[in-house]
This record gives structure tokens, sequence and C-alpha cells, in this order.
């Protein structure tokens, strides 16, 4: 097979000039036209917003700023990545903390310098060819189409024979995600019956997870730590597993094993920081959150609780004296950073000021509840997406400050949002419990539950004697004010799939329903009656709709 | 200027001299870079050609050089890791042929490349990629005329054989090659550190208890040398 690249649209992201110019040269050797340079992962992430690339060169270590993995993690988030796009990463001499990065966030393959023109274009060969034997597969799974991921899979190993353990690698992550344990349980052990390949003994543990057998699911996680103990996603869905199990103790020390093995993923010491906390263990939690933002300053998952967290733990671990004085450095670099230039700078976060407030309460400082109000106004402009624990921790300084009908606000629309979360309305009876408001908590709960069954009800209702827009109208404004609640979210979809079978078919109809498929997702992707949904949308659209509503 | 401890020095040495290596790498490879260009301009058969693939040879050499010495020092912190993945060793030889096919036979040896029955290896592609890549590259000066791989399935074991038809190795390399290292045979220009990273290496391709094992001979063509590389 001659390589010829002319029709692809490359992207080569490279710190330094010389580097850019030997690869734009090999490039052009092996036929390439359509080259774009980027200097850093910030031009790189600008460049995707205006060019969907086919393939991309891209070198891991880019000096200030992003890194290459930092970049790929990104485009994949933002969505701006084909499913089909080859990503090349190429990196120096292989140290340890770079290959783990690299290896986790899978790029399509990774070159290790000095580049050779000839292994190059070999390489280039062969990902090309591999990318045509696996790419409608992948275009099924970025769909949810895993029913037909599972088909094409079948297809492909006949076709394919040298990227059978491609296909059947995709063909077993297709199955859980369809929560067929048992098929993929079976494709796993005729796997592991020749050799000991990391990622079946993980699948197959999942498997084992899904059919209920959490012990046999450990011990298989253990086992693909001992064979490999630089294999990731193994500690990740061991820790997993013992939260699960209610040894959190055990999650946390999993975690920090992983986090200290690959300490580049933000996400990894986020979730270590979030257990310590909730094991108490504040001084781990305070340095888990320390190096969350730290990466955080150049990622796309920094988030505004590990500044909160942060405050909260040193509090915890060192007092209020320390945990105001890392409150405000954090308010301090807050605002001093600026997303681009030419932006103005990000307001601060509410939850740094309310982290702020609940210091100030604590020391009966006389200008907490100018704090307490200030972190309020921000919540109030955008209550949508506040995480449990901090509408809690609003509505408990509110209280403190004498805020008592914003508080009881707050609380009415978490209950609401999450009517159907035992460990929500639990954590919201507790607060009350702590307030000395036990039967007046109750009674708010209670009121605020009723409320969103009755609108879940009504539209069932309105949906089952016909009236499908009338619920689609109610079960939607819902939604939008309540964007939590997994309930609500379900009923919608359904009702929306009911429209679209009952009537000819609507590109619109069929765009709010993905829409709403996603977020479901998002908050619970493994949910039996969603994934039941997808599937049934899927089968729909396979059938009556126009391709262009799938992409 | 202060005066620094002993201990000082000696802790930092190592450091510092990781660091150095890095950058050496990186100056190396842009050397390489430049050498590729440069060959792809001069015309074939003439001197400067031969001027441009010596210098090849002799950078790919120090760029060896450096990645065992990063090795080594990795070896001592533990932080050498290996991440076998499994390999299609027919496409694995294909890559292989693409990095070395035109230097060798354009100091006229002839190199062939095959895997003998469709071989599927578990091993780290790059790792075992760069120690046959660098035995290929001093089979450069030592091979007569031939240099032959190959890849085959022996006793559960993935094995590559690099033969060649050379002098063979010498009974003191033979007797303990790689075991030991540090003493520069002048005459060779080997400081068996090539042999004792591929050794360490292979022996952390641990799979059901079975580690892998380096196997050197003189079994090449016509009594040549034989490397062979077994990897559970």
């Amino acid at each position: 097979m001659a390589l010829n690249l002319k029709d692809h649209r490359i992207l080569i992201v490279d710190d330094f000039r010389e580097m850019r110019i030997t690869l734009r040269g090999m490039l052009e050797s092996l036929g390439a036209r359509d080259i774009t340079e980027a200097r850093s992962g910030e031009d790189a992430l600008e460049e995707f917003g205006r060019n969907r690339f086919d393939l991309v060169l891209c070198d891991y270590n880019l000096g200030k700023g992003r890194d290459g993995q930092q970049v790929l993690e990104e485009a994949r988030h933002r969505g701006v990545l084909r499913p089909d796009a080859i990503w090349i990463m190429i990196t120096a001499e292989n140290t340890m903390d770079m290959v783990m990065a690299v290896v986790e966030y899978a790029p399509d393959s990774y070159l290790v310098k000095p580049i050779n023109k000839a292994v190059l274009q070999v390489r280039l060969e062969r990902i090309l060819k591999r990318k045509s034997a696996v790419k409608a597969v992948e275009f099924a799974m970025a769909k949810r189409d895993y029913d037909r991921a599972v088909a094409l899979c079948d297809d492909g190993v006949a076709k394919y024979p040298e990227f059978r353990l491609d296909l059947l690698k995709l063909k077993v992550e297709a199955l859980l995600a369809r929560r067929d344990p048992d098929a993929a349980a079976e494709i796993c052990s005729g796997v592991l019956g020749d050799r000991d390949v990391p990622w079946a003994l993980l699948a197959l543990g999942r498997a084992r997870h899904q059919q209920g057998d959490q012990a046999q699911a450990l011990a298989l996680f253990n086992q693909a730590i001992s064979q490999n103990e630089t294999h990731m996603a193994a500690y990740d869905w061991k820790a997993r597993l013992e939260r699960e199990m209610g040894h959190s103790e055990a999650a946390q020390k999993t975690l920090g094993q992983a986090a200290s093995l690959s300490p580049k993923v933000i996400r990894r010491h986020q979730s270590l920081a979030d257990m310590a906390h909730a094991n108490g263990d504040y001084t781990t939690a305070a340095n888990a959150y320390r190096k969350a933002l730290a990466l955080g300053a150049n990622s796309c998952f920094s988030r505004p609780d590990d500044a909160v967290g942060l405050v909260d733990a040193v509090s915890a671990a060192e007092g209020p004296e320390a945990a105001l004085k890392v409150a405000n450095e954090l308010s301090g670099q807050n605002a001093a950073r600026r997303v681009r230039p030419g932006r103005s700078a990000q307001p601060i976060p509410w939850r740094i000021t309310l982290a702020r407030g609940k210091i100030l309460l604590k020391k009966n400082d006389p200008g907490a509840a100018e704090v307490v109000a200030q972190a309020l106004e921000g919540y109030q402009s955008e209550p949508e997406g506040t995480p449990v624990t901090a509408s809690i921790d609003l509505a408990r300084c509110c209280f403190q400050a004498g805020l008592k009908d914003e508080a009881h606000a707050i609380m009415d629309r978490l209950v609401r949002e999450y009517h159907d979360r035992p460990d929500v309305i639990a954590a919201a009876q507790n607060l009350f419990d702590e307030l000395d408001m036990k039967d007046h908590g109750a009674e708010l709960i209670a009121g605020a539950q009723k409320a969103v069954v009755d609108i879940n009800n009504e539209g069932v209702r309105l949906a089952q004697s016909g009236k499908l827009n009338e619920a689609i109208a109610l079960l939607t404004r819902a939604a939008d004010e309540l964007p939590g609640n997994l309930t609500i979210l379900l009923n919608v979809s359904h009702v929306l799939l009911l429209k679209l079978r009952a009537e000819p078919w609507s590109n619109q109809t069929a765009y709010a329903l993905n829409g709403y498929l996603e977020r479901t997702s998002k908050i619970d992707a493994q949910n039996a009656k969603l994934v039941r949904l997808q599937s049934e949308f899927s089968d729909l659209a396979r059938k009556n709709g126009p391709q262009a509503v799938n992409s | 200027m202060t005066l620094v401890t002993d201990d000082l020095v000696a802790v930092e040495f190592a450091s510092v001299l990781a660091s150095s290596v890095h950058d050496m790498k990186n100056s190396i490879g842009h050397l390489l870079n430049s050498a590729e260009a440069i060959e792809s301009l001069v015309p074939d058969n003439s001197i400067a050609r031969d001027q441009v693939l010596a210098l090849q040879h002799e950078a790919r050499r120090i760029n060896f050089d450096l990645m065992h010495l990063l090795g080594l020092y990795k070896f001592e912190r533990s932080r050498q890791v290996v991440n076998p993945t499994v390999v299609d060793c027919e496409e694995f030889l294909i890559e292989l042929t693409a990095y070395n096919e035109s230097l060798l036979t354009s100091r006229g040896l002839k190199f062939s490349a095959e895997c003998r029955g469709a071989v599927e290896g578990f091993f780290d592609r790059d790792l075992i990629m760069g120690i046959l890549n660098s035995t290929l590259n001093n089979t450069y000066n030592f091979a007569e005329s031939e240099v032959e791989v190959s890849c085959e399935t022996l006793e559960g074991y993935t094995v590559f054989s690099v033969r060649d038809d050379g002098p063979g190795y010498g009974p003191k390399v033979l007797k303990g090659g790689g075991e030991q290292m540090g003493r520069t045979d002048y005459a060779t220009g080997s400081t068996g550190l090539g042999l004792y990273f591929a050794r360490r290496i292979t022996e952390m391709h641990c799979h059901r208890g079975r580690p892998g094992k380096v196997v050197l001979d003189n079994e090449g063509i016509r009594g040549g040398g034989r490397l062979q590389l077994w990897l559970p």
C-alpha cells in the first residue's frame, strides 16, 4: 500500500521551530499538502476550533502551558476531535510519568524521538489500516449504538483477522456498555486462555462486577495490578469497587497508589482528595487538592471543588487561621488569572467566597454575614448545576447568618432536584437535625418531594392520554429548572421517544431527545432504563432517520 | 567558590548527568534528522553519500549509548518500567526493517528480516525495538556481507535472532557478557553497557513465572555472531 497523505488535514504541534520544519518535511515527502502548525497547546486548541483534522502529530513536551496529554484530553472532552482522527504523540526519552500519562489517554500511537522518516511512514500505514478496520465501530460507539458496534466487530474480525484483538476489545467495551456481562466475560475468558492480556483481565473483572460478583471482580482487579503494576485503569476500578463495598479506607489507599504512580492525571487527585476528605484524613485531602489545583491551571477538568475542598481540609487540619490564609490566596489567584489575552478576568467562583464566609462564621467575625450574602448572590445568579454539598454548605451558612428564607429556598430546590436520591435526602435531613429543626425539615422535604412527584405523575398521565406535546412542555420545563433530576430526564426522554415513534420522523424531536439522553448519561451512564431508551432510539434512527441526525 | 562536600557531589552527579544525557539525546535527534534530510539530497554512489551514512551510523550509536545510560540511571532508581502489549511481530519487523535497511545495505550488507509463522508477541514494543536497533547498528561494523533478523515461537517464547557473518563474539563476551560491565574494550569500543541493558530489560519481561533471557553464541551465518532475545 503506497502511503499518500495528500487528502489529509494535518496538524503539527511542537514548540520548537526546528522540529516543526523536520516533521513538515517528512510529511510533505509522503504527499501531504494541507499542514497546519501550532507552537503551543493553546494554539493547537484554537486550531481545533477552526478545523477538523484527520491527523495530529503532537509533541508531548510543549514547554509552558498545556502538555500534549492535556491537549489530547481537552480536544476529546470538547468533542472537537473526530472519532476517526489519528493522534500520534511524539515523546523524548520515555520518563515514567510521561509514559503513564500518555498510555492512559491512549493516542493512536506514540513515537519516541528521534523520529525517523521511514519509521513514521510504516507506522502511519499501519495506523491507517487499523483505522479502516475499526473506524465504523468507533463511530457507532461514539453514537452509543452498541448493538451496531457489536455487529460491526463481528464483521470486522472476519474481514481483518490481523486486527482481531483490537476488534474484540472494542466488542467487549460495547457489550459492557450494553450491560451484557455474560457475553463480555466469555470473550475475555477466550482471550485469557492464550495470554494474560491486561485489558481482557480488567474487562473480565468489570463483567463480574456487572454480574454482581464483587469478590471475584476484586480478585481480578488485584490480579491485573499484580501482573502489571502500572495498569492504571485497574486501580480506578478497584477503588470504585472498594468504595461500593463500603471499604472507603482501602479505596483511598488504592487511589493514593495510583496517584503517585501516575501523578499527571488530575481526575485521580480529585477522587483521592474527595475520598480522603470524606474519610476525615484532612492532610492527605489537602495535599491532593493542592496537586489538583496545580494541574488544573492547564486542564479542562479543573473545578471549584478543589479550591473549596482545600480550604475545608486546611481548616480541619490546621485551623481557621491557616484556612483563611489559603482562601484569601485562592481568591487572589483567581482574580488574577485570565482565560485568554483580551478577555476579562474570571469572576471569583462564589464557592470560594463561601469557603471564606464559613471560616469567618466560625470565628464569629462581624463581616461574616456580608461575605455569605455575596456567595448567595453568586449562587442565585445560576443555581443550576450546583453540587449537593455546596448547596448544603450554603444553606447552613445562610441559616447561621440569619438568612432563613434564602436558606429554605436553597434546600427546597435541592430536594426537588434530587427528590429520588436517598443519600441527598438524608444529607438534607441531617442539616435540619444539626440545626435543631428536625420536624420543620421533614415537612419541607416531604413538600418538595411531593411537588416533583406530582409533576412526573402529571407528565405520565398526559402522555398516556395521548397529549404528548403537553407532557413534553411540562417535563421539559421541569428538566430545565432541575437539570440534575434523573427521573424527570428519563421521563422527558421517554415521552420524546413516544412522540418520535407516533409521528412522522422529525429531526427537531430527534435532536432534542438526543440532547436529553446525553444529559442523562452524564448523570448515570449505566442506568438500565437509559440504556434501553438509547438502544430504542438508535434502532428508530437507523430505520427512519436521515444520517444527519446522528452525527 | 564554596566548597562542596563529597556526599553532595555524589548525590547530584547522577541527576545532572541524566539531564545532560537528555539534552544530548535531543541534539543527536536534530543531528540525525539533518543527516537524513541531507541523505535524500546527495547522489547515490558518491563519496558524500558514504560520509553522510557514516555520520548517521555514528550518530545512532551515540543515541543508543545515551539510551543505555539513561536506562542504567533508571534501573538504579527502580524507575525503569516495562509496559508489555500484544505486538504483531510481522508488523514489528517491517518497522525494524524501515529503520535499518538503508543504512546496512548502503554499506554493501545484505539485509533480511523474516517472521517465521504468524507470531504474536507480548512485550514492550519500544524497548525491544531499541535493543534490536542498537544491535543491528553494531553489525554495521562487524558483519562481512550479510545480516539477518528473524522472529519465531520456540518453547512458548517469542524469539528474536540477529545473525551476521562477522568474526563472532569473543570468548570473554560469550562467557560473561552483560553480567558485568563498565570495563571498556577499546579495540571494539564496547563498554558492555548495551548488552547489560538488553539483559536487564529482557529479564524484566516475566510471564507466568518465566523471565525472558538473552542468548549469545556464534551460531550466526558461517560462524558469525548471533544474539537472541527470548521473550516469554
